[in-house]
């Protein structure tokens, strides 16, 4: 037996050899040796795709934004308002003997990328704002008298830390002000732009209010000493911006807008098709609201169920954030598309999710960049442009 | 040892892909390529036997000649290319078990057997294609993948009666079963455009009947002869049916003459009337089938029985006609085949073992393949 075993033992070797193998994957050799297929692209622009959308205003205000603006020209001049956290009545026990000077820093986020020498102008505020105070109320604080000094920006700065030294008196009535100090930036005078910087909300805030002074120290010399103090209270302030038409929709501004958009496309696309790519198309009601220079960024959220404003999304916000998106310069007036493919590809598979999604803009509430476009009641209303794949097979041909 | 690992690899192999047989490009059209059922003794003699052979299933009255239990587990490993007008694939391998059969007795009866099965229709196939196609207005390159993996397997219970010692007839129900895992992928090369994939399930379902018979007419003559009638084939999806196709009828007959006892030659011819098909697929506007084939294997096995203990050679030629095509030009089949076995434990274990070259040949395609078979018997 084991004489056998080892005379056919090359079986072994040739089973081990050629058994097990598998590669089928060739080139079609069509129309010929190909299977009865027929793979079918349509593209379609469908008429009364939307229906029943609708603007809300509300979702974030300015001073839950994480970027607050800073701005001038355009739609309207916004200024930032900071309110600091008190300072200490001494320093590290120390009492004061003089402040010597000031040292505000600022977290710059973005710029008008096409403006030089990009100014910002500090004011003093009365230690008493808050983020419910407007524009107007604020507007008499933003004069010369009250100008603390001017921060300049360097063109080769389009984000990071931007700071600015002011002498000592320029906060003089910081004791009568219970150690609180609180002020304003506007954007240069001479220029129209804008500047994004970094608020309270954001997880980057890098806002703060130095002083150094002559410390009177226990030992009876005097010493030079500093503390700095972090934003207790920060928001924007604009002049009140004109709402739209009834028949007009709007995105992102502030407070934030969404619009939530409910679509009746044919079920032979959503249903029985395999949508490759869907297209809305907004008309604009206007040119896009905002500073020179600016963006609109807007995007599309899909819902996990519809239940009007406030219906929750699909998926988390950084799931999207590259998919379904536009960006719409300030100014421009041209048709808008928007990519919502990843939204509607899903309704196949998923039936039970509403044929609904929200539109709104990419950073909420951090500036005063508006998209505004005809609803479907206005006399552009908005359109799905679809193209799909209808199902490849039938039986057996 | 060294049959457990060979007994063990082949049921490896078998099991994932059972009931499969081997892929062609032909088998892309129509219903599929229809499968072989005979053991890789009788491939290894070029089918010639397969009206004689109890290990295929093409005459139930073979089912008479198990005396015992015996189990027999065929893999198949298929090396190809192929040339359909100027486009030359190659290097497809696939394997697959094409069969697969128990048999026995029942006690103090002249009635034995045979359940079994094997491939009736191979639809596995993998194709790529790239294309261009105008979408909003901009030429947008493409690349479709459509694939098919399974089969129509036929589940065959059959019964073989030994009437006297040279007369055996049998009958057997055949069970068309099965299904076949469809597969479409569309990859655009622009990235604003999802990726299309398509997968359904196709379902078979049918029932068909034979009955054949093996006579000794002389020590060194037998002849056999079988018929089989399949019914419709009803293919579904999605639980709902979505067509209904004319099975052929299959008349078949054999030879086998033992001039000298070391020496049998052998043959079988099979004719298959397609034509209820042909004109099923073109109402549907499918394949072009041809209302006929014929399938001629002819074999001779030199060395005797292989329970003699010595080891067989087996030389076959097969000449047979392919059912669908793309033209009016029917392809046909030809194969050189041989091999032999091998016995161990007594007779108890038979290891078979046959190499095939095959040459297809028309409707604008050449196919040219190495089809290498393995077979373990066992009786315990």
């Amino acid at each position: 037996m084991k004489l056998m075993a080892k005379r056919h033992a090359w079986l072994s070797v040739v089973v081990l050899t050629v058994a097990c193998a598998e590669d089928v994957t060739a080139p079609g050799a069509c129309p010929d040796y190909c299977p009865a297929i027929n793979i079918q692209v349509v593209d379609s622009i469908v008429p009364g795709s939307i229906e029943r959308d609708s603007s809300y205003r509300g979702y974030v205000d300015p001073h839950e934004a994480i970027r607050m603006e800073v701005s001038r020209g355009g739609v309207a001049e916004s200024r930032v308002v900071m309110r600091f956290f008190p300072f200490p009545e001494e320093i590290n026990s120390d009492s004061i003997v003089a402040i010597d000077s000031f040292q505000i820093s600022l977290s710059l986020r973005k710029r008008s990328a096409d403006v030089s020498d990009v100014e910002l102008a500090i004011f003093r505020l009365p230690p008493d704002v808050d983020a419910a105070m407007t524009f107007q109320e604020l507007d008499p604080f933003f004069q010369d008298s009250t100008k603390l000094g001017t921060l300049i920006v360097p063109d080769s700065v389009t984000s990071g830390t931007i700071s600015a030294v002011f002498p000592g008196t320029a906060l003089a009535n910081l004791a009568t002000d219970s150690m609180v100090a609180a002020i304003g930036v506007a954007f240069g005078p001479t220029l129209t732009g804008f500047a994004h910087l970094t608020a309270i909300d954001s997880d980057s805030a890098a806002t703060w209010l130095a002083r150094y002074a002559q410390v009177d120290t226990a030992s009876g010399e005097l010493a030079e000493a500093s503390d700095s103090v972090r934003v207790e209270m920060d928001t924007y302030v604009f002049p009140e911006i004109p709402p739209p038409d009834p028949t007009v929709l709007a995105v992102g501004g502030a407070p934030a807008a969404r619009v939530l958009m409910r679509t009746v496309l044919p079920a032979y696309i959503v249903d029985s098709a395999h949508v490759v790519r869907a297209t809305l198309i907004l008309v604009p009601a206007g040119p896009a609201l905002g500073a020179p220079g600016d963006t609109v960024f807007v995007r599309a959220q899909p819902l996990a169920t519809d239940v009007g404003p406030k219906s929750p999304f699909l998926d988390a916000l950084s799931d999207t954030l590259m998919l379904g998106k536009a960006d719409i310069p300030v100014g421009a007036v041209e048709p808008v598309r928007i990519d919502v493919t990843h939204i509607v590809a899903r309704w196949r598979n998923d039936p039970d999710l509403p044929r609904s999604f929200i539109l709104m803009a990419g950073f909420e509430g951090q500036s005063l960049a508006e998209f505004r476009f005809h609803s479907s009641e206005g006399i552009e209303s908005p359109i799905m442009q679809v193209t799909y794949v209808t199902p490849a097979f039938s039986g057996v041909r | 040892m060294r049959k457990a690992l060979v007994g063990a690899l082949v049921i490896c192999c078998t099991i994932p892909e059972a009931s499969q047989a081997q892929s062609s490009v032909y088998g892309i059209l129509g219903l599929g390529f229809p499968g072989r059922p005979i053991g890789t003794r009788t491939r290894a003699g070029g089918g010639g036997m397969a009206m004689f052979d109890a290990r295929s299933v093409l005459n139930p009255a073979t089912a008479a000649g198990f005396q015992r239990i015996s189990v027999a587990v065929v893999s198949g490993t298929t090396l190809r290319n192929y040339t359909v007008l100027d486009s030359t694939v190659e290097g497809l391998s696939d394997t697959r078990s094409p069969i697969g059969l128990i048999g026995g007795s029942l006690r103090r009866t002249p009635v034995s057997f045979a359940l079994s099965y094997s491939t009736y229709l191979e639809r596995t196939y993998d194709l790529f294609t790239e294309d261009t196609v105008v979408i909003r207005n901009e030429p947008i390159a493409v690349t479709d993948r459509i694939s098919e993996d399974g089969a129509v397997v036929d589940i065959r219970g059959a019964l073989g009666v030994r009437v006297n010692s040279w007369l055996s007839v049998g009958g057997a129900v055949h069970v068309l079963s099965g299904s076949s895992k469809r597969s479409t992928q569309r990859d655009f090369s622009s990235p604003d455009y999802f990726r299309v994939l398509d997968t359904d399930r196709l379902t078979f379902s049918g029932l068909g009947f034979s009955a054949g018979v093996l006579a000794s007419l002389d020590p060194r003559l037998t002849v056999a002869a079988a018929i089989r009638s399949d019914g419709k084939l009803d293919t579904g999806l999605d639980s709902s049916t979505v067509g209904q196709f004319d099975l052929p009828l299959s008349y078949a007959a054999g030879l086998t003459i033992v001039p000298v006892p070391a020496v049998r030659l052998a043959t079988t011819a099979i004719r298959t009337t397609w034509s209820g098909v042909s004109a099923d697929l073109a109402a549907i506007g499918g394949a072009n089938a041809f209302d006929h084939t014929w399938d001629i294997g002819t074999g001779v096995e030199l060395g005797g029985s292989s329970r003699s203990g010595r080891v067989p050679l087996l030389l076959g030629f097969r000449y047979a006609q392919l059912p669908f095509s793309p033209t009016l030009e029917q392809p046909t089949e030809m194969s050189f085949s041989g091999g032999t076995n091998f016995v161990f434990a007594s007779g108890r274990v038979l290891f078979d073992l046959s190499v095939e070259r095959i040459l297809r040949d028309g409707g604008r395609a050449e196919e040219r393949a190495w089809y290498l078979s393995f077979s373990l018997t066992v009786s315990p």
